[in-house]
């Protein structure tokens, strides 16, 4: 079954093929879920919501473009939509000693596979794990983030500064201990 | 490779563990289907469309008490002579003297609602059937209503003669007569008691005959002028009204390169509100149906912050074998620009996004529809006030865009829907106040399917108008 097929079917109301484009890709917006959800669970409850308005707006759909990037966008409004929007203001504060620039050498993350590196980006405060994943894997501007969010563009290149910052400590943390 | 290339590298493609099982069978009841929308839309016009033609129906029929409208099937019911005599004897004299009460106006009286209502007191109604051989009208006996007509004037002995001789007459020709031609000497008869009322102090009884309905005339009081109002079966009315509103409108791209540009659209919207204008026609059956059509202009005006001056080209992924070509827009400066894109089959990822410095001069978009609006509702209420609800189409004629966010608009795009509260006060007999509160929607797109964006408005507002009334 090729996708055209499945989102075809899909655009006609047959099960058979949503339930086809559900077990195809939802290993994929798993994965996007979890980076913008608070754990697990709120990941899962996250991507239902998602196949739901896919399913419900799969018809306005036209095969001029990514599939795939369509649906990427719609888990991660669904995802932003059940966050709470306080927690980007809250974790300006509080978290200025990170901001000295300890240098990253690149061995220290080059042995890090997919799921460690969703560990560590977990391990953000939520705020940072938003701003960092619209800007470093979605590739949204500032601009974006903030009015996808609902912050200022400053804010979310704050946000951004302390994330990589945060990041960088932990990795340095890790090799510490890995030696 | 830096540590964030090193997460994108390895995040982008990187596929979690799912229970597909379980997520299906946890979503797989609340999916909406195509086919329950479309379900329901066929349902909701069909209910609509069902509505408005039994109402067009029934307005159209008139007057409903006709007994032109009597089924072939109904049975006829003659009366017998002790019946007829009974008729007789209870011809209210004083209501036949009162409608010659003078006055200044005069009246067709064949066009009358008080000449098709025997001036007779009687406990059955009996259905009587005009015969076919005969060009008489037949009436309907109802029990007499006289409290439009309470001016007692004293019976006169003309009056008194003239019954003494029709009843002479009917006892002369009943036992001539067939059965159908009783039932036509009753109606006759209450014809002859109408005539009579009209023309006593003109004519002398014994020269009496029965004269063409259509020549007939009284003079007309106000309280019988009431009672004509009061008892028409459709009343027309002509009004105009100016309203404003709140506007909804919801972009939705075309192109996936245009998904971004899209969202800013929706979320940049300042301000968005119409006004309209509108003449229309209402044709009210008595039972508070009503009908209305006419013509409507309204002029929707959405305003975009002037925050949303940002270039950018986002064209991903893009899917092979696949060559579309469309409008793609962007916004520099305050200004918009456009291309012509094709999407021609490629293998590559491109995104690029670019800020601009912003603009200070906020962008516009104005619409003005021409429409004909075809409106079904049921009024009801008590003395001077009114309350009506309706629904019905706005019949989008032709529509004209001008603006600084342009895309390929429909000159002529269908339809909008449209419910709505009315609040109407007569001021006199002769003009109401009107308020109304309506919501509009637009089912379809106001934009070319070429276009790079599709909208769709709904719009919440309240209008104010009078209402004349043109029965006369």
């Amino acid at each position: 079954m090729t996708e055209q097929e499945i989102i075809r079917g899909c655009q006609e109301g047959k099960a058979q093929y949503q339930k086809e484009l559900v077990v195809r890709f939802s290993p994929m917006l798993m994965t996007v879920s979890r980076r913008y959800s608070r754990d697990n669970e709120s990941a899962k409850d996250n991507l239902q919501e998602a196949f739901i308005k896919i399913f419900r707006y799969i018809g306005r759909y036209k095969p001029t473009g990514s599939f795939n990037a369509w649906m990427r966008r719609i888990v991660i409004n669904a995802s932003l939509q059940s966050i709470d929007k306080a927690c980007f203001k809250r974790e300006i504060s509080g978290l200025d000693e990170l901001l000295d620039q300890p240098s990253t050498p690149a061995d220290a993350y080059a042995h890090l596979g997919a799921e460690e590196l969703m560990n560590l980006i977990d391990q953000l405060p939520n705020g940072f794990k938003q701003v960092f994943n619209l800007y470093v894997l979605e590739g949204y501007s500032h601009r974006e983030i903030s009015e996808v969010v609902g912050i200022t563009e400053s804010t979310s290149r704050s946000q951004l500064v302390r994330a990589r910052n945060y990041l960088k400590k932990m990795l340095v943390k890790r090799d510490r201990i890995r030696v | 490779m830096s540590f964030e290339e090193h997460i994108r590298r390895n995040l982008n493609n990187h596929h979690s563990e799912v229970d597909t099982d379980a997520l299906w069978n946890s979503i797989k009841d609340d999916i909406p289907t195509e086919k329950e929308d479309k379900r329901r839309r066929f349902l909701f016009f069909f209910t609509l469309i069902s509505v408005s033609l039994g109402s067009i129906f029934i307005l159209s029929q008139g007057d409903l008490d006709d007994p032109t409208y009597l089924s072939t099937k109904v049975e006829i019911t003659t009366p017998s002579i002790s019946s007829i005599e009974k008729y007789i004897d209870n011809v209210d004299t004083d209501a036949i003297l009162s409608i010659t009460k003078n006055t200044k106006k005069k009246r067709n009286l064949s066009q009358s609602k008080e000449f098709n209502k025997p001036l007779v007191k009687r406990s059955s109604t009996s259905k009587i059937k005009k015969a076919n051989n005969s060009s008489s009208t037949i009436h309907k006996p109802t029990i007499v209503s006289s409290s439009n007509l309470n001016h007692s004037i004293p019976t006169d002995i003309q009056n008194q003669k003239f019954i003494e001789v029709l009843k002479d007459q009917i006892r002369t020709i009943l036992p001539k007569q067939k059965e159908e031609e009783l039932n036509i000497f009753a109606a006759e008869l209450h014809q002859a008691e109408m005539i009579q009322a009209s023309l006593l102090p003109e004519i002398a009884i014994e020269e009496l005959e029965v004269p063409e309905v259509e020549d007939l005339e009284y003079e007309e009081t106000e309280e019988i002028r009431a009672a004509f109002d009061d008892e028409r079966d459709t009343k027309f009315t002509f009004g105009f009204s100016l309203g404003s509103g709140k506007v909804n409108n919801t972009f939705s791209p075309n192109f996936p390169s245009q998904r971004e540009y899209v969202d800013k659209l929706n979320r940049l919207q300042k301000s968005s509100y119409y006004i309209d204008y509108s003449f229309d026609l209402m044709m009210a059956h008595k039972s508070g149906v009503y009908l209305k059509s006419g013509f409507l202009v309204q002029k929707n005006k959405t305003v975009f912050n002037p925050n949303s001056t940002l270039v950018e080209e986002v064209i991903q992924n893009q899917i092979p074998n696949l060559n579309v070509t469309g409008t793609v827009y962007a916004l520099e400066n305050g200004n918009q620009n456009e291309r012509e894109e094709t999407q021609e089959p490629v293998t590559t990822v491109m995104t690029s996004v670019y800020s601009r410095p912003q603009s200070l001069k906020s962008k516009s978009l104005t619409q003005t529809n021409y429409a004909l609006p075809i409106i079904l509702g049921y009024q009801f209420g008590k003395g001077n006030f009114k309350i009506g609800v309706e629904t019905g189409v706005m019949v989008n004629l032709f529509s004209k865009i001008k603006g600084n966010i342009n895309t390929p608009y429909k000159e002529q795009w269908g339809i909008n829907l449209q419910q709505g509260l009315s609040l109407s006060y007569d001021i006199t007999p002769e003009i109401a106040l009107n308020l109304a509160g309506q919501y509009r929607f637009t089912p379809s797109s106001v934009t070319e399917s070429k276009a790079s964006y599709s909208l769709k408005q709904k719009s919440y507002g309240i209008n104010l108008g009078l209402k004349f009334n043109i029965s006369e």
